[in-house]
């Protein structure tokens, strides 16, 4: 590992003016799970490292219809959340099957997202809630969907002098209802093959009024299978339709063989676990349905 | 002697509390006065000519105590290997991807980066050698010149092969492929090197062969074995990648060179690179049967890829010749050993030492000659098995091998397996669920014709305290409760009384390596021995002083005891008088394993003799769509002869199973034109606590009437050799289609439950 300073911040506007007065040299830390593994590995090389963990960026909460995760939330805070519970099951669900608990009391959502890692295990989920991100340097804040920030494998939109400081997202109609999967080669610890969230809006007859497919490791970036979103928008769902709306998801997808599977296996399972996520939605809500 | 009171009981092991509160010193931990941090330089390629490699500029940084290449080497340049072709830094040539080519000793870890990166290399990359099939052809380049690439091949024949294929029933042929697997043990190599006063070398090492390791650095070193000492602290694993030598005579040559302590242990991705792997192999096997399904005939070719340099290669295939049969009556077996020099990873021992590849095949074999002639793999099984007394295709006769149809019995009884069938078979449209068991043998000690023995020291001080001094490697398996708990037992005092010096070839005398399920044996009877001697002093000092007869007194609970009761006096008391009156409590003893030589001929090569028994049964549920497998429940039944210490042998099959299921299912070393894939424990996809399943297991005990102390016979490697194939069996009765390769990957699996589609 190369040498560095180290800066801790007691604010997040003096974390913002450190960021733009050393730009490209630094790199913001937060839990640090994976930037000291690519330091270690000499990947980046920073000379300047700015901890967020004394600028109280670890709030969630709810306002104005919207919930705020502050960028430097713990995954095991995500998981401990209540209100998660209730608005964000599927978020909550990749909570739990990233890593192992020691990973998780020191892994952040601001992290996974910055990170850009087309496997992120919570960027398919927070995509599907259509959640936003607020990025922050001296000059103003900028607010862009989640969808639009990645560009390839470690690569984002973020300007060099930028933070990431919250991910917002809309609170949904009851109406609605997601569900997570994740394929990984053990049952815990495990870089996902794939990964997935499937949202779905219905009205009382079993039509779709909306829909989101969210996949990760598939593509260069966590992509959204549109045209299988538009398959489902204004029909009435049946296996039929799911299976249908599957085989184009598989379609959309550019995914690479590696270490982990390969690019065959990668199309088959992205048809596999979006019908079974598509099902297990339905099957939601009818519950909430019957329950309700 | 009455009933026993420590052996077979569960005790706190020494050392215990000391390692779960991170109060034990690993070689990491070391820390002494003025020690620098020592690294190695490895080729990055798989296969290349040194054009130059020029040190200079590295010695000349600041904070650098000391470069070498092979030049600086004053003795020997190359690890101790039968064949002893491995140089310790490369000379002309780098043969995979992990050959050390220099090493750095300097103030601390950025400086000797700083000095690696200041070496200069000219590499002229070379065409490798990857296929062990092209290896082997006459025409193939040499991978080490002057030296064949096949480096083993041999033949093994018993009976008439070809006319009980010709006479058989059914004839059932097929290859397998087995991949490289790592030993991933938590602490990775390492090793303290530092000059004693009178310029001699310790060093302290991560390692299982303490005494072979000293040999290796003085032979190194060119300075005699006196000179030399080397120092177990305590050792987070080994699993066999420490049995031969790693780093640690690199750690003694660079304290000799910088003349300070050196501190040199390997990363992760350097440990994953560069230590032995276990064999990938290809064996093609052929089984002949009558159509009641008893065996006539098995033969076998085994094709093991070694890497480069020899290593083990010779010693862990010739192994798994002797065992590729598995524990049946085979009169006739014929099977061809062959070993390739390849530039892929340098293999070597992995626990099983070519057991488990060996067993995948025979236990797959068997359950796919229970399909064809329609018969219950458990009574398939039971037909065929060895039995005390049979005389093995190695010519060995069995002198205990009730724990065969034992295991396979109550295996089959904790798993319910004459109802497996009333088990919901396809919960779920694409779920199926099946049931699968594997019974093997693995022999225990080194082999008839090997030097296969072990001393200790035993001291009782005036106290009625005990020290005992044995070289003996424990590298988490747990040879020192072992060892104490032979020697209260024998003694008659409580294990807490006993503290067991970690091994030290200046304390204690050679005891071997810690492998081949050993030292429990060879270890255990020295221990036994040099108890015996101290104990017959304390009842001779008791004779004299109560006039009781000694066949009427025992040692126990820390009392002298007479006709079975205790009497006042207690064994300190009785040391206390040995030490007054001048009897020294102190005994060495040597232990040989005993190879009884009043048998018929024993015409396989270095056979063991001593043989531990053992069934698992799986139950998995496969997902059809995705290929994926879970173990849902695993019963392991072992015969361990004589359980000594219940925690130690129960937590060894609990560790086996773990690693077993790996190997069954997810590991595998992806090499591609020599280099690793996946070089971390990200990548290489070991079992986590969740990837574990519920198991039951049971310990059964029929003891070994000769050579093991007090029957026990071990048990290190025999849990890890069951798992792979019955899960394989376990996954063929759920889909009704047999696999060939480890491991199962879901990838392997899908093709397989297509072909019904």
């Amino acid at each position: 590992m190369e040498e560095f300073n180290y800066l801790a911040p007691e604010s997040f506007d003096q974390a913002v003016v450190a960021k733009s007065q050393h730009a490209e040299k630094s790199r913001v830390i937060a839990g640090g799970t994976d930037l000291l593994l690519r330091m270690r590995d000499k990947v980046v090389a920073p000379s300047v490292l700015i901890d967020l963990r004394h600028t109280s960026l670890d709030k969630i909460l709810i306002s104005n219809g919207v919930m705020i995760l502050g960028t430097s939330a713990s995954l095991s805070q995500i998981l401990e959340n209540s209100e998660i519970t209730q608005h964000f099951p599927a978020l909550q669900t990749a909570c739990r099957e990233f890593a192992g608990p020691p990973i998780r009391n020191r892994a952040t959502l601001g992290g996974n997202i910055v990170n850009a890692s087309p496997a992120a295990d919570l960027v398919p989920p927070l995509m599907a809630y259509d959640a936003s991100i607020v990025l922050r340097a001296s000059g103003g804040d900028r607010a862009l969907p989640l969808a639009e920030f990645f560009t390839g494998p470690g690569q984002s939109v973020i300007a060099p002098d930028e933070i990431l400081m919250e991910i917002q997202i809309p609170l949904l109609p009851a109406s609605s209802a997601a569900t997570f999967i994740k394929l990984g080669q053990r049952r815990s610890m495990a870089i996902s093959q794939v990964n997935l969230t499937a949202r779905l809006s219905m009205n009382n007859s079993d039509c779709v009024t909306d829909a989101r497919i969210a996949l990760g490791a598939v593509a260069p970036t966590p992509v959204r299978a549109h045209s299988a979103e538009d398959a489902l928008v204004g029909e009435k769902l049946s296996e039929d339709l799911i299976r249908m709306a599957a085989k184009k998801a598989r379609e959309e997808i550019t995914p690479i063989s590696d270490v982990r599977a390969s690019l065959e296996y990668r199309l088959e399972m992205t048809e596999v676990l979006v019908r079974r996520a598509l099902i297990a939605t339905w099957k939601k809500q009818r519950r909430t349905k019957t329950s309700g | 002697m009455s009933d026993l009171a420590i052996v077979g009981k569960w005790t706190a092991a020494p050392g215990a509390r000391e390692i779960v509160t991170g109060q034990a010193r690993y070689c990491p931990d070391i820390q002494l006065p003025g020690m620098a941090c020592g690294k190695l330089l490895y080729s990055p390629y798989a296969r290349a000519r040194i054009v130059k490699l020029n040190v200079s500029a590295a010695r000349k940084l600041p904070g650098v105590f000391a470069v070498i290449t092979h030049e600086d080497i004053p003795g020997e340049n190359s690890y101790l290997y039968a064949e002893p072709d491995q140089p310790l830094l490369a000379v002309d040539e780098v043969r995979f991807q992990g050959d050390a080519v220099a090493a750095v000793a300097a103030i601390d870890a950025r400086a000797a980066d700083a000095a690696l990166a200041a070496i200069r290399v000219e590499y002229e990359e070379l065409p490798g050698i990857f296929n062990p099939l092209e290896a082997m052809q006459p025409t193939a380049d040499q991978v080490l010149k002057g030296h064949d690439n096949v480096m083993m091949s041999q033949v093994y024949r018993t009976g008439d092969v070809d006319a009980a294929i010709e006479s058989a029933d059914i004839v059932i042929e097929n290859t397998y492929r087995t991949q490289w697997a790592e030993h991933a043990y938590l602490e990775v190599e390492g090793g303290v090197g530092l000059v004693d006063h009178d310029g001699g070398i310790t060093v302290y090492s991560s390692c299982q062969a303490p005494h072979r390791d000293r040999m290796q650095i003085a032979r190194a070193l060119g300075m005699s074995e006196s000179m030399v000492r080397v120092i177990t602290p305590y050792i987070g694993g080994a699993f066999g990648a420490k049995d031969e030598a790693h780093v640690q005579i690199h750690a003694g040559l660079l304290a000799h060179a910088a003349q300070r302590p050196v501190h040199l242990i390997r990363e992760r991705r350097e440990s994953i690179l560069t230590h032995v792997k276990r064999h990938p192999m290809i064996i093609d096997y052929t089984t002949a049967a009558t159509k009641e399904g008893q065996l006539l005939a098995v033969k076998a070719r085994v094709i093991a890829d070694g890497g480069p340099y020899s290593n083990s290669t010779h010693e862990v295939v010739n192994k798994c010749g002797e065992f590729i049969g598995g524990p049946y009556n085979v009169e006739n077996l014929e099977v061809e050993k062959i070993a390739v020099r390849t530039n892929n990873p340098i293999c070597g021992a992995f626990r099983g030492f070519g057991a488990p590849q060996a067993a995948f095949v025979y236990e797959s074999q068997m359950d796919d000659l229970a399909h064809k002639l329609n018969i219950d793999p458990l009574q398939i099984r039971l037909l065929n098995g060895v039995e005390t007394g049979t005389k093995m295709y190695t010519g060995v006769v069995v002198r205990e091998a009730s724990g065969m149809k034992e295991s396979l019995n109550k295996a089959a009884k904790l798993i319910d397996w004459e109802k497996r069938d009333e088990i919901e078979r396809n919960p779920k449209p694409h779920l199926r669920r099946g049931f699968g068991m594997a019974t093997i043998l693995k022999g225990a000690g080194l082999g008839r014709g090997l030097n296969d023995h072990a001393g200790v020291v035993l001291e009782m001080h005036r106290d009625g305290s005990v020290v005992l001094k044995s070289a003996a490697a424990d590298m988490g398996q747990g040879i020192i409760t072992v060892m104490a708990q032979l020697a209260a037992e024998r003694l008659g005092i409580d294990i807490a009384s006993i503290r067991v010096a970690r091994a030290d070839t200046e304390k204690a005398p050679d005891a071997g390596a810690s492998c081949a399920s050993r030292q429990v044996m060879v270890s255990g009877n020295a221990v036994l021995e040099a108890a015996d001697s101290i104990r017959d002093t304390l009842l001779g000092l008791a004779v004299r002083k109560t006039k009781i007869s000694k066949d009427r007194l025992d040692l126990r609970a820390g009392h002298l005891v007479v006709d079975g009761k205790p009497h006042e006096m207690t064994v300190k008391d009785l040391a206390l008088r040995a030490g007054v009156w001048g009897y020294p409590l102190h005994a060495e003893s040597i232990s040989h394993f005993e190879y009884p030589t009043d048998v018929p001929e024993v015409t396989y090569r270095y056979s063991t003799e001593v043989f531990q028994f053992c069934t698992h049964i799986a139950q998995v549920l496969v997902d059809c769509e995705t290929g994926q497998v879970t173990v849902e429940k695993l019963v392991a039944v072992h015969d361990v002869g004589k359980m000594i210490n219940p925690g130690g042998v129960y937590g060894q099959i609990e560790g086996g199973i773990a690693q077993g299921i790996g190997y069954a299912l997810t590991e595998e070393l992806i090499v591609q034109n020599g280099l690793t894939k996946n070089p971390s424990l990200e990548n290489y996809i070991i079992p986590m606590a969740f990837d574990i399943p519920e198991l039951e297991m049971e310990v059964i005990e029929f003891p070994e009437p000769v050579g093991a102390p007090l029957g026990a016979k071990g048990i290190a490697e025999a849990p890890i050799i069951p798992p792979a194939p019955a899960i394989r069996n376990a996954i063929y009765d759920a889909l009704g289609k047999p696999l060939y390769q480890l491991p199962m990957t879901p990838e392997r699996i899908l093709p397989v439950v297509n072909l019904d589609d």
